[in-house]
């Protein structure tokens, strides 16, 4: 019984070691300054912190990757949550996207964050501090408002 | 049980404190909701059959029937319907506009996955449709041309495609024949020389912002709920839930932003098309190319840029595999394409009816055809 035990210790300890010869792909390219949300919307000092601090490791090209993050399994979480996370809303390709679509990006982020969906629950422990404060995200929300109104994108609600 | 029904309500978060700042303890009882997650079954199940709040919907807009262009707008109007079906601005006189973006058949080549140029070459991509194409933001798979008149002239001067040498034969062309002479000078009367590659490609503009197509779809959108079917409004939940509004939403469903082809898996392809790479060269634009319209869907096959996806059926199922990373059951692909196929509005038979004799001078006087001209962009993009 010990032996098989010591057996299958020693089964988890290889495959552990075994997979991390399987470096993730974040996919992450050099940033392109002027195809940011900054370069394209200009937020001011308030929003672009807060959304830097609380959105762009995982909705950007500048994700901080933790140590963890090249170790298997984490690596496969992160790799695919980068990716998903970039597919929904990318912070340094914002003009991939017409003033429209843009828009519609702002306004499920915003409801993202007032309904407390983002940034993900499991992300919150390991980066305290990273959560938008409430004030952030109204200041955040009626920036998009602001603009939406301005940009005459009347008809997206 | 009452922790249950907390979890599959999805407001459990905030109620055991995983809120804002929920620590080390949140962590256990993460781990505790996520199995009892894994043993109460999927979320969507509970939520499947309520009516959709018009709230949810915020990512998607309506569109109307254009209004009947008026004045000098019709005379461009119906200019640009002469051109557009017209095959003498093509290289052995083989090809109109309609040859490959037919306009009784949805705009498209149907049945093609690419479409045959004047001495018979393929081009490289699927001929996208036409209608609604107004709406997008650029135009082309890759976005190469920025409106309606920068993409007009590209396919008749490509040599694999209309032909022409170059400007100068498509006005030699033009300035050869009276009637083209009188509905130019009548349709740009400012110009001193009416005839230019910019007018004819402002006429063929004019005439293509008038193709858009309502359907079901838009009545449901300002509130006539009875406007989709039961299965349809299922369709549009299963549609939301995978996830394909992320992209394909605004006004056109699609056509305002440039996506990654294959993003939880890498597209199969990486070496015939790169979509704006090959424009750019930039590495970021790799496998990037417009996502396409969603209006009018079920009738604009073969589907994808290369036009080598057969089904419908089948493009649900390849964009769930490769861009939300996911396998759609066959239901769910079901669901999916019969809320598709309410996205198919009528074709503005009246609009589209091409000139009875393309030379004749009534054609001139404008006085040719039903003239609805789109109202001016109201969804521009930059």
């Amino acid at each position: 019984m010990r032996r098989a035990l010591w057996i299958f210790a020693i089964v988890i300890v290889v495959v552990f070691l075994g997979m991390q010869f399987h470096q993730p792909n974040f996919g992450l390219e050099p940033v392109n300054p002027h195809a940011t949300l900054e370069a394209q919307l200009h937020p001011d000092a308030q929003i672009h912190n807060a959304l830097r601090r609380s959105c762009y490791d995982c909705h950007s090209a500048e994700v901080k990757v933790p140590w963890y993050g090249h170790v298997w399994p984490a690596s496969v979480l992160l790799q695919n949550d980068i990716r998903k996370g970039r597919a929904y809303l990318d912070f340094s390709n914002w003009s991939n996207l017409s003033t429209e679509m843009g828009q519609i990006r702002l306004i499920s982020a915003c409801r993202e964050m007032r309904g407390d969906e983002m940034p993900l629950w499991y992300y919150r422990p390991m980066h305290p501090g990273a959560s938008p404060k409430d004030e952030d995200v109204e200041a955040f929300c009626s920036w998009v408002q602001t603009m939406r109104l301005r940009s005459g994108v009347a008809e997206v609600r | 049980m009452e922790i249950f029904s907390k979890i599959v309500s999805g407001r459990f978060r905030s109620q055991i404190g995983l809120g804002r700042n929920f620590a080390v303890p949140g962590i256990l009882a993460a781990s505790l909701a996520l199995a009892l997650l894994a043993v109460s079954g999927c979320r969507s199940d509970v939520e499947a059959a309520a009516e959709i709040e018009p709230d949810h919907l915020y990512m998607f807009a309506p569109i109307s029937a254009p209004a009947p262009a008026q004045g000098v707008m019709a005379l461009r109007v119906n200019l640009g319907r002469r051109l557009y079906y017209d095959t003498h601005l093509s290289e052995n006189n083989s090809l109109s506009c309609n040859s490959c973006h037919d306009l009784a058949r949805y705009g498209v080549d149907p049945g093609n996955a690419v479409s045959l140029g004047h001495n018979k070459n393929a081009g490289s991509r699927n001929s996208p449709t036409v209608y609604n194409a107004v709406l997008e933001f650029a135009q082309f798979w890759d976005g190469r041309a920025p409106t309606l008149a920068a993409q007009a002239s590209g396919p008749m001067m490509n040599p694999v495609e209309m032909g022409m040498s170059g400007p100068n034969a498509v006005i030699a062309v033009l300035r050869a024949n009276p009637s083209y002479v009188q509905m130019f000078k009548k349709a740009y009367p400012e110009s001193k020389d009416p005839i230019t590659m910019d007018n004819l490609t402002d006429a063929i503009a004019t005439f293509e912002s008038g193709l858009v197509t309502p359907s079901r779809w838009d009545d449901y959108l300002r509130g006539d709920t009875k406007a989709l079917s039961e299965e349809e409004k299922e369709g549009l939940q299963a549609y939301l839930d995978a996830g394909c509004a992320s992209c394909h939403a605004g006004a056109a469903m699609g056509g305002n932003s440039y996506q990654k082809l294959g993003v939880f898996r890498d597209w199969p392809d990486q070496k015939s098309d790169r979509g704006r790479f090959d424009l750019t060269h930039e590495q970021s634009d790799a496998m990037y190319f417009k996502v396409p319209v969603l209006r009018n869907i079920a009738e604009t096959g073969p589907w994808f840029q290369n036009g080598k996806v057969q089904s419908l059926d089948q493009a649900v199922r390849l964009m769930g595999e490769y861009q939300t990373g996911q396998k759609l059951s066959a239901a769910q692909v079901q669901q999916i394409v019969v809320f598709l196929r309410a996205l198919t509005g009528p074709i503005p038979t009246n609009y589209i009816q091409p000139p009875t004799v393309a030379a004749s001078p009534e054609a001139a006087t404008g006085s040719a055809g039903d003239t609805r001209q789109h109202r001016s962009r109201p969804l521009q993009g930059e």
